[in-house]
């Protein structure tokens, strides 16, 4: 670390790197890291799609056609522990660790070294996970939820779950210290908190809630881990254990995690709204708020995750409550991205695209959350196809867009080229439309009484699972455009200047484009910060 | 660069403050992961009791 | 072979958009049951409310975004108000009004959860044990106790390859080779629990899911109307291992005369065989 300092500040050459693999290996720069860790999320992000497309396929008529109902359970297992450790998680951390120094006016990341360490573990947590598809018995099976006793029954599998989940938290702990530590210390003098990017905002407190509950799942496994391996009875009930605290605690993990996911999303599109509006973000301060109450109500909201495991009624009450009280900050930050573009004067670039389709799509999300607080009417939604198309509105349409629309967004300031903007509408298009005839079914087939995670159903269902197939096969294709835009707009493109964007404010749109590979090693000054920052 | 962008470099102490603040911070939110991590292990095994 | 198999789809797929509908059609099936019992009305009519508030919101607040997207372009010459940054009185009223709404919400929810928590004055009791994979089903005032599986047919058309097209196979996976049987018009109280991981019971036409956690009895109940003998369709509702797809439920529900009638005859057949049959091997 302090041979680091001294170093960048021996050398006033900017674009001086290793060539060769240790630059990649050895990495200790912000930029590069921060492309290694997008590079693996879009990896991971293709593998938990081509799991989810075989969950598709056997889904596709009813019988089974393919898989035994083992491997379809793991299928089903492995599809959401990649996407949401694998690409949603590591995802953000790229776009912190290339995004954050530089809007914050900090010369890299406060713990350089830390940051090399915290990608590393990843490669190695998921060839880990990945490889329990061939060892006996199969890859983990129980859900990525791991209640016991189901995941006790895993086979040979269960030990490497549990040390890819430890390897996975350790990872994206350090990865929030570094964020954290960064933010609060790395800022350039006067780039007050409340001067500070939605982006910077929202990671700060995403890194908070990883730091608080990450730890949690890490202790639930390895209780998990000492009650098949040494005897304990944590969650055995013929011990004198508890199962169902498993999911209280694995909850009070989970809430958050969902929060962690969508976050940085608000973040983004916080700041994309208003640079296609060309017009302020609206409610900068109320903005900010509204993502710290978020945040401090998803550790009071867990148990309705779990409505028909039987708590006392005041628990429900208290949950279901605590829930709806959620959509009040939430509906503050949708009033306030609309209120941005009331009497702006927008234009509709794949990155504004990709943030419209967040709004809305995420906000039909939205409604279904709140009808799933509702416990009475959750009694029957819960564990249906109904929950499935819920959180996947969440989680597509929002935080995955949300995602596509910051490397929109900023691909023009990392390459120095602008992409293929035409060939990036349609994968938008595409996308907003698959995305719909693959998820919107879903709510039909779950209030219709189809159970989520079967690899077969009853006929009555057949219809809707087609076209939710076919929306899925559709959705899946067009992803691969996504690889090829960024890879030919890395190769060549028109040159940009500082700016992508005529309405773009920041810092990082002070530099030039493709910035140098140490940027801000001597702080911006006031007025580039005034300037820059758009309240 | 644009030369407008860059204000006088931090002071030698003010990095050497910087520096000290980073690793003081990084320290204490790697003692609250750990407490978390122990602390729910804790409380199940005192819930046992 | 794998080619062959996507051909089917491709077949399955161009038969299922032709016109000709097969018999039982899935397109309609859009909505909650609104069941047979009087909490099953309740709940269905508490997810009609919230999700009428939803589409009224809906089109509020998705009016204003599209008509903010269609008016202020700038390719038709829209310029930016920069000076709206923030407004108090705005600000506060959508905080205000959204947690009136949530308010209004909550009551009727709270009002049917107090009644669907009410397990007091229930006439017959009936231990329901989940296990890997089906359900046990055991009437603890009459000694009557037995297993409930998936039915043959059903079991035989979901092997893989298995041949058998599941549209020929009468309530393909939702069928079982005993139902539970109980009387119409008696507030029926299921003691539930599993036998090895966690199931779930769930009967949608009863408005009743309840986990089935080993080493714990949760308590759910229903009452049918008593114009409503038949059969009641419903499935596992938890992961619960390999065969979570094919452990279903059905309710038989009869008159009380009915009911009496086979409870009797089930009882003197199980006299004889004094141990309960022995749990299969859950492995």
């Amino acid at each position: 670390m302090a041979e680091h300092l001294a170093h960048d500040a021996a050398h006033d050459d900017h674009d001086h790197k290793p060539h060769g693999w240790r630059r990649w290996v050895y990495s200790t720069n912000h930029k590069d890291i921060g492309t290694m860790y997008l590079i693996f999320a879009c990896t991971m992000f293709f593998i938990g799609g081509g799991a989810a497309m075989l969950i598709r396929l056997e889904l596709f008529k009813p019988g089974l056609q393919f898989f035994d109902p083992q491997f379809f359970n793991s299928l089903t297992t492995m599809h959401a522990l990649i996407m949401i450790f694998g690409a949603i998680m590591p995802g953000w951390t790229g776009l912190a660790n290339w995004m954050i120094p530089m809007q914050v006016g900090a010369p890299d990341m406060a713990l350089p070294r830390l940051n090399n360490f915290s990608f590393w573990i990843l490669p190695f947590a998921f060839t880990l996970l990945i490889s329990s598809f061939f060892v006996p018995g199969g890859a983990p099976a129980g859900g990525w939820t791991m209640y016991p006793p189901l995941t006790l029954q895993t086979g040979a599998s269960f030990p490497m779950l549990i040390f890819s989940i430890h390897l996975m938290g350790a990872s994206s702990i350090l990865g929030a210290i570094n964020v954290v530590v960064t933010i609060m210390n790395m800022r350039a003098p006067g780039m007050t908190l409340l001067r500070m990017p939605l982006f910077v905002w929202t990671w700060l407190i995403t890194a908070y809630l990883l730091i608080a509950v990450m730890p949690v799942l890490a202790g639930a496994v390895t209780m998990m881990l000492t009650d098949h391996y040494f005897g304990t009875t944590f969650f055995t009930a013929a011990g004198g254990g508890d199962p169902v605290m498993f999911q209280h605690i694995f909850w009070f993990f989970g809430h958050p995690e969902v929060y962690i996911l969508v976050l940085p999303a608000f973040g983004i599109v916080s700041e994309i709204i208003p640079t296609f509006s060309r017009k302020p973000l609206f409610g900068y301060e109320a903005m900010v708020y509204a993502v710290a109450s978020i945040a401090f109500l998803s550790f009071i909201v867990w148990a309705h995750h779990m409505f028909t495991v039987g708590m006392p009624l005041a628990a429900q009450l208290f949950f279901m409550l605590s829930t709806m009280l959620i959509a009040v900050p939430t509906g503050v930050k949708v009033f306030n991205w609309t209120a941005t573009m009331w009497k702006g004067s927008l234009s509709f670039e794949p990155p504004m695209l990709f943030a419209l389709a967040f709004l809305f799509l995420f906000t039909i999300g939205g409604f279904s959350g709140l009808m799933l607080a509702i416990v009475p009417a959750d009694y029957q939604y819960q564990d249906t196809y109904f929950v499935v198309a819920h959180f996947h509105y969440v989680l597509v349409p929002g935080t995955i867009f949300g995602m596509m629309a910051g490397v929109y967004y900023w691909l023009p300031k990392w390459t120095g080229h602008m992409y293929d903007l035409k060939l990036a509408t349609w994968h938008f298009w595409l996308s907003a439309i698959f995305v719909n005839v693959l998820f919107f079914p879903q709510h039909f087939l779950g209030l219709a009484g189809m159970p989520r995670r079967i690899p077969d159903y009853a006929v009555q269902f057949a219809d809707w699972n087609m076209v939710s197939s076919l929306g899925g096969f559709g959705f899946g294709l067009s992803q691969l455009l996504f690889p090829y835009i960024i890879w030919k707009c890395v190769r060549g493109g028109v040159r940009i200047g500082n700016k992508a964007w005529e309405g773009a404010h920041g810092l990082e749109w002070e530099l030039p484009s493709p910035p140098p590979f140490h940027s801000w090693t001597s702080p911006p000054s006031e007025a580039v910060i005034a300037r820059g920052a758009a309240h | 660069m644009a030369s407008e962008a860059v204000s006088a470099t931090l002071s030698v102490a003010a990095q050497q403050a910087r520096r000290r603040r980073v690793r003081r911070s990084a320290l204490l939110f790697g003692a609250i992961a750990a407490a978390f991590y122990l602390g729910f292990i804790v409380l199940i095994l005192m819930r046992g009791r | 072979m794998i080619r062959a198999k996507l051909m089917s789809l491709a077949l399955a797929a161009a038969a299922a958009l032709a016109p000709a509908a097969h018999a039982e059609s899935g397109w309609g099936e859009l909505n909650l049951t609104q069941g047979v019992t009087d909490i099953s009305r309740k709940i269905y009519d508490l997810h009609m409310l919230i999700f009428w508030v939803c589409v009224v919101i809906g089109i509020v607040v998705f009016g204003v975004m599209i008509w903010s997207i269609v008016t202020f372009r700038k390719s038709k010459g829209a310029v930016p108000d920069t000076t709206m940054v923030h407004n108090t009185k705005v600000e506060v009223v959508w905080t205000v009004i959204p947690v009136m709404i949530l308010v209004a919400m909550a009551v009727p929810a709270a009002r049917t959860l107090v009644e669907i928590e009410d397990t007091s004055k229930t006439e017959l009791s009936i231990k329901v044990t989940g296990f890997q994979w089906g359900w046990n089903y055991d009437y603890l005032d009459d000694g009557v106790s037995y297993y409930s599986h998936l039915d043959r047919a059903s079991n035989a058309a979901r092997e893989l390859d298995s041949g058998i097209d599941p549209h020929t196979v009468e309530h393909y996976l939702l069928n079982v080779d005993q139902p539970l049987v109980v009387p119409v018009d008696t507030k029926v109280r299921l003691l539930i629990t599993g036998a090895d991981v966690i199931h779930s019971w769930w009967v949608p036409a009863f408005g009743v899911k309840k986990d089935a956690i080993p080493g714990f009895v949760n308590e759910a109940w229903f009452k049918v109307d008593t114009d409503k003998p038949g059969l009641y369709r419903g499935q596992c509702a938890e992961l619960c291992g390999r065969d979570h797809g094919f452990m279903p439920i059905v309710v038989d529900v009869r008159s009380k005369a009915d009911f009496a009638a086979w409870l009797k005859d089930k009882a003197t057949q199980q006299k004889p065989a004094a141990p309960p049959a022995p749990a299969p091997n859950a492995s």
